[in-house]
């Protein structure tokens, strides 16, 4: 069915009339406005757009969607936090701020929160869902977030998270994305790190049609670490993109990025990581690696890590690898006597699970463990 | 006779390495192999475990009377022929117990005989240590 982009535009529209009707917080409204008059004017994205160049969503966007928002839970003293969010970056988050259902996570300050903050979101059939977390990881404070999608129908997500560490705090941030393999989501996370403070994240992206992640992380005071580390496993006809920026705009920082991609089948997986250096940032230490296997003729990556340096006194690295398995190590197993289809399913696993085993909680990881070996058809009983 | 080399030869990227090689081991036999750097000890080994890198030009190897050369690396192995790595590859990612149990199970289905599982694997270990 061809529908015209006047047909779609016209569907979101009306819906947002109506949803505003029901907003009853006014400084929102205002906001809300403003960002559909950006949704208007720049539109879902296109592959002319550098940014989008291999991952097109022409597919979500000829869908009818219906908008599934219900009311925000945020008080006054949020919404300044929630102005800095960047709507404009593009049509997915100009569409999460005008429907966005807003909730808060705040973690007082000095507090250490042993159990973890858990929010899951999926979406119904023929559904679109826009989650709005903000997260406020106060200062001295230290807590784990888990982010879950599980959609098991043809739902559109689009979510955006903001997260606030401030001066010394610690904050350990584990992302899963499972739904379904009709699912379609799109998920920005921001995230800005005060003095001396840490995030420490892990993004495991194994589920959806279509995909696409775009994480920006920006050190604000001295002293800050951060780790961005992932792993997408695709299979069929999945396509996965994720888009990175780690900014260093102050002295004395580290950042560190570990990103894995399995791809089987005719998957196909982009990914793109910039490190920005800025000017003033010395004693800058940025590692960034990019590391993927290939596990068949048919699928495809493409992988672009940048590193743009405006400074001379900084450690940094990154690397991009595509490949298959090492043909030594699977000359070893086999000489184990491990038949070639366990043999490669193992070294599979055991590529992916060098990202997996990072998790601290037991339950998340045997889960993964659990997904990863169901995909490889393996039984290893963990 | 357990093993049985004759006028084998093998090589590696189109260069002829073992020119004419006869080995002959009886079972209960134990030999060693002796030469210089470059004379041919680990190609020897890698052929007949099976190396995709290495090339066998002419001759035969009989393994309790069978085609040695006929099988895949790891049906040699579970027949009873292996190879111990000078430098043994470490895989990552892998437990060396979930390594040895699957290892061990695939000998064990060869021979018809019952997998272990986790638990039992664990104890077969702990009798061994």
């Amino acid at each position: 069915m061809a529908v015209t982009t006047a047909v779609v535009e016209t569907q979101y529209a009306e819906q947002f009339k109506e949803f505003l009707r029901a907003e009853p917080i006014a400084r929102l409204s205002a906001l809300r406005r403003e960002a559909f008059a950006i949704f208007s004017q720049i539109g879902f994205p296109t592959p002319r757009l550098e940014d989008w160049k291999y991952t097109n969503v022409s597919s979500l966007v000829s869908g009818l969607w219906l908008i599934d928002s219900s009311e925000s839970e945020l008080v006054d003293s949020d919404l300044p936090f929630l102005q800095r969010f960047s709507f404009e970056r593009n049509g997915f988050t100009a569409l999460n701020q005008a429907f966005g259902k807003i909730s808060v996570i705040r973690i007082p300050k000095g507090t250490n929160v042993e159990s973890p903050f858990e929010f899951t979101f999926g979406g119904e059939d023929g559904k679109a869902i826009f989650p709005h977390v903000l997260v406020i990881a106060e200062a001295g404070s230290k807590a784990t977030l888990i982010e879950t999608y599980a959609s098991k129908a043809k739902s559109f997500t689009n979510a955006a998270v903001q997260i606030l560490v401030e001066d010394d705090a610690h904050l350990t941030h584990y992302r899963v994305q499972k739904d379904s393999a009709e699912a379609f989501n799109y998920c920005v996370t921001e995230v800005n790190i005060g003095r001396g403070a840490s995030y420490n994240s892990t993004n495991i992206n194994l589920g959806g049609g279509l995909s696409r992640h775009d994480i920006e992380l920006k050190f604000t005071a001295e002293g800050g670490e951060a780790w961005v580390d992932g792993l997408y496993m695709l299979n069929g006809a999945q396509h996965h993109d994720t888009h990175s920026i780690i900014d260093h705009t102050v002295p004395n920082c580290t950042s560190h990025q570990n990103y894995k991609g399995v791809l089987n089948d005719k998957s196909r997986a982009v990914f793109n990581g910039k490190v920005f250096v800025r000017e003033n940032a010395h004693g800058t230490d940025a590692q960034q690696q990019n590391k993927n296997l290939l596990m068949s003729n048919e699928a495809r990556v493409d992988t672009k890590p940048q590193l743009e340096i405006f400074n001379d006194d900084v450690k940094c690295s990154h690397g991009a690898t595509v490949g298959q398995l090492e043909e030594e190590e699977l000359f070893y197993l086999l000489t184990r006597g491990l038949p070639e289809n366990l043999a490669r399913n193992l070294l599979t696993y055991g590529f992916a699970e060098e990202v997996i085993r990072k998790i601290g909680i037991e339950s998340i990881k045997s889960d993964l463990d659990e997904a990863v070996l169901n995909r490889l058809n393996v039984k290893l009983e963990v | 006779m357990l093993l049985e080399v004759k006028d084998l030869h093998a090589g590696i990227d189109g260069k002829e390495i073992l020119k004419g090689l006869n080995l002959q081991v009886s079972v209960g036999e134990v030999h060693a192999i002796m030469g210089p750097n470059g004379s041919g000890k680990s190609t020897l080994s890698k052929v007949l475990a099976g190396h995709p890198s290495y090339q066998v030009i002419s001759g035969s190897v009989l393994y309790e009377g069978k085609d040695l050369l006929e099988f895949e690396p790891d049906e040699r192995a579970r027949a009873g022929l292996f190879m111990a790595f000078q430098y043994p590859v470490e895989v990552p990612g892998v437990s060396n117990s979930q390594f040895l149990r699957l290892a061990y199970n695939e000998k064990m289905k060869h021979l018809g005989e019952e997998e272990l599982d986790p638990l039992e694997f664990n104890d077969h270990l702990k009798e061994k240590a």
